[in-house]
């Protein structure tokens, strides 16, 4: 081995950092070689130089304490960073979840399902042109029966085959308002009563008025199955003549259908939530789990009422009903209080007549800061011309 | 495996804390080998928010500690590009007393300086951080023997600057 080799080695062999054979061989080369050996005295002596400018005693407690608190003041940052795979794949699940679920079939495709089957057969001329020309017979059937479909739940023009078809899970909040003319008021409602307390449904709301007068009236709400809306209006027009009807009809099934899907949406997080609940391990992170469950909880429950509420509007179907004794003007001769009812309007025209009098006075008196300087300015001029 | 290290490297800030703490003394003297006093301490912040931003990219070849000086080192060029004049890379602590048979505090500096930034890092690494072999080649990214290499020849060198009329052949 040469002397090269040996100082090419000499500081690794200072440094113990060659091999025990090696260092043996080192050590004898540096006994006998007094450049060696001064080389390795120059190299030990810088060794020890360096390390003594080196800054070994320096006080950094302080600033590592500071340094470390900020860390740990950030830790309730990473509960998201920390989650963020299983927070990322609750979400992809989710997606993927409403994507491939079976998406409830809507009242209008079951309705369509259903009419394709029990459709009437196209007609002949149509049936002629071939298989493509009966189909769209069909369909423009079907897109008859839609448009035709309000007018079903009106009980009118559509035949019965297809309404039933169209009454497929089909939610509709139905109401009427009615105003019934009846020859005695107190008899009538009686008969209201007891027709509600059949059909299973019930009075709502009733106020009555003017029962002692010539003209009593009595306003019901009753809400009834939704299966006998028709039979009360039929009962309830029965009673007397007839003055105002109104029907109106919400179909409420998308909506129904949407606050369901939202709900199953909303609980499947909450199942993620609680999930993520089992693991959590520091109690800022129990109360920030627990914070977002009571606000999907709350939300769920938000959404079941709503929905609740719209399915009972649909189940019993609302009549506001007002009962009316008719007065003398439909028939006067036929009414004795004929005097009555002339001296109770004379009377209630004259308070009107009192009414917009007093209401001129009022309006003169107020306005007055406007019109009474301008009429004794006018007033004074006028006489100062006379003179 | 230290459980600590496993805690802040799946991103625990709160053993990220306690890393600080059994660390930050030797990134301080580390960066302090390398500047001023002043700059140190921000370098050294600097140093353990970039770990604290990297610890998920911390591989279990090196000790949490060559790791952190591997950031240091980086932290500490950038520095040093940044300013004007390149301060020398040694600290400005007290001069030992030539009397003790050291070679003075001031001769030092002016060799250290004149030396290449290769050779330069890793006499600052080996004799004042005190790595051994291994440990340098990880912060520097280089094999084991390069850094062997490397001090022999900054050593020689070194020799050159501080005893020119004695330097062996």
């Amino acid at each position: 081995m040469t002397t090269s080799d040996i100082r090419s080695d000499l500081k690794a062999f200072l440094d113990g950092e060659v091999a025990p054979e090696r260092a043996r061989e080192i050590q004898e080369a540096v006994q006998s070689q007094p450049d060696l050996r001064a080389e390795a005295d120059f190299f030990t002596r810088l060794s020890r130089s360096l390390k003594a400018i080196s800054a070994s005693d320096v006080e950094s407690r302080a600033s590592a304490e500071r340094l470390a608190t900020r860390f740990e003041r950030r830790g309730f940052l990473p509960f998201f960073r920390r989650y963020a795979w299983q927070l990322a794949a609750a979400a992809g699940i989710l997606f993927v979840a409403v994507l491939v679920a079976p998406r409830p079939r809507s009242a209008y495709e079951q309705a369509d399902a259903g009419r394709l089957i029990t459709a009437s057969p196209p007609p002949a001329g149509s049936a002629a042109v071939g298989g493509g020309k009966a189909e769209s017979s069909l369909d423009a059937t079907s897109a008859e029966g839609e448009l035709a479909e309000g007018r079903t739940r009106m009980g009118s023009e559509v035949p019965p085959s297809v309404a039933g078809d169209f009454q497929l899970d089909r939610m509709v909040i139905r109401t009427a308002v009615l105003r019934v003319r009846v020859e005695n008021v107190a008899s009538a409602e009686k008969s209201v009563r007891k027709w509600v307390a059949g059909s299973n449904g019930f009075i709502e709301d009733e106020q009555s008025s003017r029962l002692d007068g010539s003209e009593p009236s009595t306003l019901f709400v009753v809400r009834v199955p939704e299966k006998l809306f028709d039979a009360a209006l039929d009962y309830f027009q029965s009673l007397g003549v007839t003055a105002d009807r109104s029907i109106d009809g919400q179909d409420v099934t998308s909506q129904i259908v949407d606050l369901e899907q939202r709900v199953k949406t909303l609980k499947a997080q909450e199942e993620t939530y609680r999930n993520i609940l089992r693991q959590a391990r520091r109690v800022g992170e129990v109360l920030e789990v627990q914070d977002y469950l009571t606000r999907i909880r709350t939300e769920i429950e938000s959404i079941e009422a709503q929905a609740k509420q719209l399915k009972s509007l649909a189940r019993l179907s609302t009549i506001t009903l007002t009962l009316q004794q008719r007065v003398g003007s439909e028939k006067p001769g036929e009414d004795p209080n004929w005097a009555s009812e002339a001296w109770a309007k004379a009377v209630r025209s004259l308070g009107s007549v009192l009414q917009a009098l007093a209401t001129a006075i009022i309006y003169v008196f107020v306005t007055s800061p406007i019109w009474l300087p301008a009429t004794l300015i006018l007033w004074f001029v006028v006489r100062r011309l006379k003179r | 495996m230290d459980p600590l290290e496993q805690r802040a490297a799946s991103g625990d800030l709160e053993a990220m804390g306690e890393i600080v703490r059994r660390h930050y003394g030797d990134v301080y003297r580390f960066l302090l080998n390398r500047m001023p006093l002043l700059d140190a301490e921000d370098a050294t912040q600097e140093t353990f928010l970039i770990a604290g931003k990297r610890l998920r990219s911390f591989r279990w070849d090196s000790t949490m500690k060559t790791w952190l000086f591997g950031i240091a080192i980086n932290v500490a060029r950038n520095r040093s590009r940044k300013r004007e004049n390149p301060l020398p890379n040694v600290s400005d602590v007290e001069c030992p007393d030539p009397t003790d048979g050291l070679i003075a505090a001031g001769v030092l500096k002016g060799a250290l300086s004149k030396l290449s930034s290769e050779h330069r890092e890793v006499v600052l690494l080996h004799e004042m951080d005190g790595l051994n072999y291994e440990e340098c080649a990880q912060v520097l990214g280089v094999p084991a023997g390069t850094v062997k290499s490397r001090l022999h020849h900054a050593f020689r060198r070194l020799r050159e600057l501080i005893e020119p009329g004695v330097t062996a052949t």
